[in-house]
């Protein structure tokens, strides 16, 4: 079953001479539970396509379904509703909300959307990705890493039909980066978690099930990875 | 041009609009401070000129501690607007910074491309702050001089002259230099500081306090999820949020400070002019004649008006177009002329410590007028004091000027509802059925006792007899007023009892006085317009930053799923707890400072207190309106960028 379907999405910038192309109208579909890689010179589209997967940006044309429901039909209220409970994104720079404590950034999404805190889900979490001593501080008190995977956890909270990863690891060092791609790789295996991941990193790459290569806003390439 | 130099011109030059508002801040405040020093110096001038060369030191000290009050709260208010400018873009700087650093910039050198900064803005900004400052004093005694024209018509001029204070403008170049290197320097410090590696990054960009986790329960349930972040962002990020809970502070400080001000200035010019309400008074006066009797004493007779025909000729002054009439008589007990005396435990205490400082008198002399006004009058004043007709109403009130300084007494006990008022063997029983402040009481009936202690009553003999009377043309029904007393007392009578009516045209003698509350309630509305524009432009500029410097943060809450609703649940109880903390803080340092302010005025005069009731609850009103609206504007803005951009943090 396709989980996400896109079709002929298009983003340009700009009119008349100064237009930019940054998406030419790509079309594909990724399966539920696969681990998709998405990979491309700087300036090839990949954040603009990522940015639009996540419904926090919209398209100049085409349609983006995830899990049967096309994003831009909706208006801004029944998007951000959605986002929380079908899309986790993760960014480079974790964005996490700087006074809100590790535990507090991660049940966010699922206190926004009404419901009752679920203390045993935190807790695992939170063990999942390392971090129950650290719980309560706040973003400024934990690493590069740290705060990368509790952006992860943030994302997992509400068992999202996609994660979205933009470059996760494209601000860390290689022992952090190698931590996080691990969590994002237990999560696609353990919860039959979507994951579709932006990288520079051929290695990161290489382990997903599959590559689409961006180039000018056109997908290249897009082939599966064997083992 | 040096490195550190260009470097700094290139900063102006990139941050095109930056510079624009610093320099509009810099002007702003520059031209405020020549201004208000401006108006403090020509004030005193004409105060001390319209006073007739009394009080000079009093003077000058009012003027000069309060133009120094308005310039301290002038120069915070203008840091804080500075600083602003600059932390808009407080980040890019950093950046910059931090490039310079990984470089080879030192910290010195970083240190002096900031002071050339400020130089550079200071040196375009100031000459054209201290025109405008120059302009606004120049047209605001231009617009008080035309307030003052149409008692210039009358008589005398009555000016206030352009003084150029020289003294102001240097120190408002001093502050203004000073505020922009204060403004510039903060994140210049900080930039130097850390490590230049995170200030590229823009680590450590705020510092947030992890507080103690505490439960917002009440607040959750009441504004929902939203609103528990809105109580956690404005607990922990409290660098943010200083700004602005300091700038509203200020601002609450600032107008009740300046309309305590007012309030006070007002009392006070009131108390130490005091100009008679009247235009035209007409005084009737009998002239007292001694007859010998047959058993060789001597009586002392007059001829009273009888206050039925008073009563007739009031109503028919009433009667001409644009007047009104107060009238009042007074003292028909004719051992009281020369003031009698009153038992000491009668007074209060400040008073008898006053009169009596060794409190060695059993009786104490005290002139006491009984003073009989108006029909109309009396049943106004029988009303405000809460007695039924045909009472008699002490007004406790006496004002002396003790030294240089005008005080104001409660002088009677009113414990004792009879006053016995001894004259040298009578002993004169007033009951008394209720009692009047100063102010409850018109000044024209007071200055009918002669401002001694009054006593009103439903009737006296009316030895002296006055119509104060206000008219739109005082000399045009001058003569007419007269003539309806000529109607009912013919002259011939007159000249046979020995009374003398004599019509008193004050509205030019009045001038001076009154161009001195004119002027007063001038430079009142003056000062408080003046300071409640810093204080606005003050808010808004800090808190429409806080909003801008949390795009980033909103544009992540919403790329988790806040909504727009959500949103402005969280913005509305922001703005809510904002206001009571400022309102916290603010409050308590208004009312000290308007105490503060009460107490300069009471170098040259003694009231009490006024307490800025009304003042306190527009505060509350003003704050939380304009906190709203500005965050929700600010936020609404916010939203026409995109979440995207938000995100990446540009």
């Amino acid at each position: 079953m396709n989980i996400l379907r896109v079709e002929n999405l298009t983003k340009t910038y700009g009119k008349g001479d100064a237009e930019v192309i940054a998406l030419g109208g790509i079309s594909f579909e990724v399966e539920k539970g696969s681990f998709v890689a998405v990979v491309g010179a700087s300036g090839s589209g990949k954040s603009t396509l990522l940015h639009l997967l996540g419904g926090v940006d919209r398209p100049t044309s085409g349609a983006v379904h995830v899990d049967g429901q096309e994003l831009f039909a909706m208006n801004e209220s029944e998007l951000a509703i959605f986002r929380r409970r079908n899309l986790g994104i993760v960014y480079q720079f974790y964005n996490l909300v700087p006074t809100l404590t590790a535990e507090e950034n991660i049940m966010l999404p699922y206190l926004l959307d009404g419901r009752k805190p679920d203390g045993a889900m935190l807790a695992e979490l939170l063990e999942t990705i390392g971090l129950t001593p650290r719980a309560k501080h706040l973003p400024s008190e934990l690493s590069g890493g740290q705060q990368q995977r509790v952006s992860i956890a943030r994302a997992l909270i509400n068992s999202p039909a996609v994660i979205l990863a933009d470059e996760p690891t494209g601000n860390l060092d290689s022992k952090s980066s190698r931590e996080v791609i691990d969590l994002l790789k237990f999560a696609n295996k353990r919860y039959s978690q979507t994951l579709l991941l932006i990288t520079h990193d051929e290695g990161i790459a290489l382990q997903a099930d599959r590559i689409i290569t961006l180039s000018d806003g056109q997908i290249t390439r897009d082939e599966g990875v064997k083992l | 041009m040096n490195l550190a130099a260009k470097l700094a011109y290139a900063q102006l030059i990139t941050h095109r609009r930056r510079t624009l508002w610093t320099i509009l801040g810099i002007v702003l405040s520059v031209s405020m401070l020549t201004a208000v020093f401006g108006f403090a110096f020509s004030g005193f001038e004409a105060f001390y000129e319209l006073s007739g060369g009394q009080f000079r030191a009093a003077y000058y000290t009012m003027f000069m501690t309060l133009a120094g009050m308005l310039s301290l709260i002038i120069f915070t208010a203008s840091v804080i607007v500075m600083s602003n400018a600059f932390r808009v873009s407080a980040a890019q700087r950093m950046q910059q910074f931090g490039i310079l650093k990984s470089v080879g910039a030192t910290k010195r050198q970083i240190t002096r491309t900031v002071l050339y900064e400020g130089f550079f803005l200071t040196v375009v900004a100031l000459p054209i702050g201290v025109i405008l400052g120059l302009a606004v004093q120049y047209v605001g005694l231009y617009i008080a001089n035309i307030l003052l024209q149409d008692i210039n018509r009358l008589d005398d001029i009555v000016e206030i002259g352009f003084v150029v204070a020289w003294q102001a403008i240097i120190i408002s170049v001093l502050l203004g230099f000073f505020t922009v290197l204060v403004s510039a320097w903060l994140p210049a410090r900080k930039a130097a500081q850390l490590p230049a590696i995170d200030a590229i990054r823009l680590q450590g960009e705020t510092k947030i306090k992890n507080a103690r986790p505490r439960k917002h329960l009440l607040v959750q349930k009441l504004f929902g999820f939203e609103g528990a972040l809105a109580a956690k962002s404005l607990r922990r990020d409290r660098r943010n949020f200083r700004a602005t809970v300091v700038s509203l502070s200020i601002s609450i400080f600032l107008f009740l400070a300046a309309s305590s001000f007012g309030a006070h200035l007002a009392h006070a010019g009131q108390l130490v002019i005091n100009p008679v309400d009247a235009d035209i008074i007409i005084e009737w006066h009998s002239n007292m004649g001694s007859v010998r009797e047959n058993d060789d004493t001597t009586r002392i007779e007059f001829t009273p008006l009888d206050l039925a025909y008073a009563e007739q000729i009031t109503a028919r002054m009433r009667a001409v177009e644009g007047v009104s009439v107060v009238a009042a008589g007074s003292t028909g007990s004719v051992n009281l002329i020369t003031g009698g005396s009153v038992p000491a435990a009668y007074l209060n205490a400040p008073f008898r410590d006053y009169v009596d400082p060794d409190h060695t008198q059993d009786a104490v002399g005290l002139r006491i007028f009984l003073v009989a006004p108006d029909a109309q009058t009396y049943a106004e004043l029988a009303r405000a004091a809460g007695v039924p007709h045909g009472s008699n109403i002490l007004v406790n009130f006496r004002r002396i000027q003790v030294d240089e300084r005008w005080t104001e007494f409660i002088p009677i006990n009113f414990n004792y509802q009879t006053l016995s008022i001894v004259e040298w063997d009578d002993v004169l029983e007033v009951p008394l059925h209720g009692q009047l402040r100063g102010d409850q009481v018109p000044n024209t009936v007071l200055a009918t006792g002669h401002n001694s202690l009054v006593i009103i009553v439903p009737y006296v003999q009316a030895k002296t007899y006055h119509w104060y009377i206000l008219a739109d043309a005082p000399i045009d029904v001058q003569a007419q007023l007269t003539d309806i007393v000529l109607d009912f007392f013919p002259l011939e009578f007159l000249t046979e009892n020995n009374i003398r009516l004599s019509t008193m045209n004050i509205a030019a003698n009045n001038l001076a006085d009154r161009a001195l509350m004119r002027l007063l309630m001038v430079f009142i509305y003056g000062f408080v317009g003046m300071l409640t524009l810093v204080g606005l432009t003050n808010v808004i500029s800090t808190l429409s930053t806080n909003i801008r410097a949390r795009r980033r943060e909103f544009a992540v809450l919403q790329s988790v799923g806040m909504t727009h609703g959500g949103l402005n649940r969280m913005l509305n109880l922001e703005s809510i707890l904002c206001s009571i903390k400022s309102l916290a803080v603010g409050l308590p340092l208004g009312l000290g400072a308007s105490y503060a302010i009460y107490r300069a005025f009471t170098i040259t005069v003694d009231f009490p207190y006024i307490f800025p009731l009304w003042e306190v609850l527009a505060c509350i009103g003003v704050v939380f309106i304009i906190t709203w609206v500005t965050m929700r504007f600010a936020a609404a803005r916010l939203r026409g960028g995109s979440m995207v951009e938000g995100i990446r943090g540009c």
